[in-house]
């Protein structure tokens, strides 16, 4: 067994792991100083980890959860599925719902009604038919005629190129 | 080590309505549990939070708990996945918070178990803790669960949903991690 094979085997041989390989390791640390000495730190290290400090839960904690859990049902909120106890959820209701269905289903029906005119009004029509002709001319600003030259206006537009 | 019988009972007593069963989990696994959470989350205030969390995360689901020898093992990972949850939420939510430099480090000298020692001892201990929580996630937990809480090879697979090797190397890459963390601190003193 060479060096870094031991090496790899350090942890397990600490939680008793090795198993068949445990005394080819163990030949291996009595003829190598520098795993020797790397075994002990590991083995030292895990002593000192195993001996950390624990924490413990403040006082009060299981009744502050409990109370927690209490109050909690109280309000209405819900826990776990389909255990069959009373604090559980509900099934979905419809007719519980009914007053948000009506919202939605007015919305929709406005939203779909207000594409089917617009499309009535600028796809179905044609713009090269006579009825279109008379819609863009009514925009246009010859409909207002032409302005007398005399007029403030006239002169302006005779000065210029917009006539 | 923990009496699995003893789960198994409360949690069948709890299953059939009997609430107080409840409690008495609690009173059973809190100081795993919290302690499990300090090292993961490091402030005290944050730990408090995520325990509770993870009771009441219990509570919601245990009535469709089917009996199994790894009850705790369960919890543990519960307790793991509320650590987890519980430090990615926004950043604002911990501005009020002390930074890990701070006292989050200092031990409760009340319940400390070595009240007659001195304080180069705390000072280890405290050492040793921040050692720990300075780990990766994935290596503290299997660290914490290992050498901490006494857990075997196969409960640790079975509570973070991992496999026997990934469990073997994250133990020993931990250990690593740790020797080498705890011979600086030594030069330090």
């Amino acid at each position: 067994m060479d060096c870094r094979e031991a090496q790899s085997l350090f942890s397990e041989h600490i939680d008793g792991r090795a198993a068949e390989r445990k005394a080819l390791l163990e030949a291996h640390l009595k003829d190598c100083a520098a795993c020797r000495d790397g075994f002990q730190e590991l083995l030292d290290a895990h002593e000192a980890v195993g001996g950390a400090y624990r924490f413990k839960a403040p006082a009060g904690f299981a009744a502050g959860i409990m109370g927690k859990i209490a109050s909690d049902e109280q309000t209405g909120e819900d826990y776990g599925q389909g255990s069959g106890k009373p604090w559980h959820q509900k099934p979905f209701s419809i007719s519980a719902n009914l007053g948000r269905f009506a919202i939605i289903m007015v919305l929709a029906i406005e939203i779909i009604s207000g594409a089917f005119f617009a499309g009535k009004f600028f796809i179905e029509k044609d713009i090269s038919t006579a009825d279109s002709e008379q819609i863009f001319a009514s925009m246009s600003l010859d409909y207002l005629g032409a302005a007398p030259p005399e007029s403030i206006a006239g002169a302006y537009f005779d000065e210029g190129e917009y006539r | 080590m923990i009496d699995k019988n003893i789960d198994r009972l409360l949690v069948e007593r709890f299953q059939k309505g009997d609430r107080s069963a409840f409690e008495e989990i609690i009173c059973r696994h809190q100081d795993r549990i919290y302690n499990i959470c300090r090292y993961m989350l490091i402030n005290p205030s944050d730990a408090q939070d995520a325990a509770q969390e993870v009771f009441i995360k219990l509570y919601e689901n245990l009535s469709g708990f089917s009996p199994s020898p790894y009850f705790s093992s369960w919890l543990y990972r519960i307790a793991f996945n509320t650590c987890i949850d519980h430090k990615r939420r926004p950043v604002h939510e911990y501005l009020n918070r002390a930074s890990p430099d701070g006292d989050d480090f200092a031990l409760d000298e009340s319940s400390a178990p070595w009240p007659d020692k001195s304080l180069e001892s705390k000072e280890l201990n405290s050492a040793i803790f921040k050692a720990i929580a300075g780990l990766s996630e994935k290596l503290k937990t299997v660290i914490l669960l290992k050498d901490i809480e006494g857990l075997s090879y196969e409960e640790i697979a079975e509570a973070l949903d991992i496999s026997m090797g990934t469990v073997k190397s994250r133990i020993s890459r931990a250990r690593e991690e740790l020797k080498k963390a705890l011979k600086d601190l030594r030069e330090q003193y």
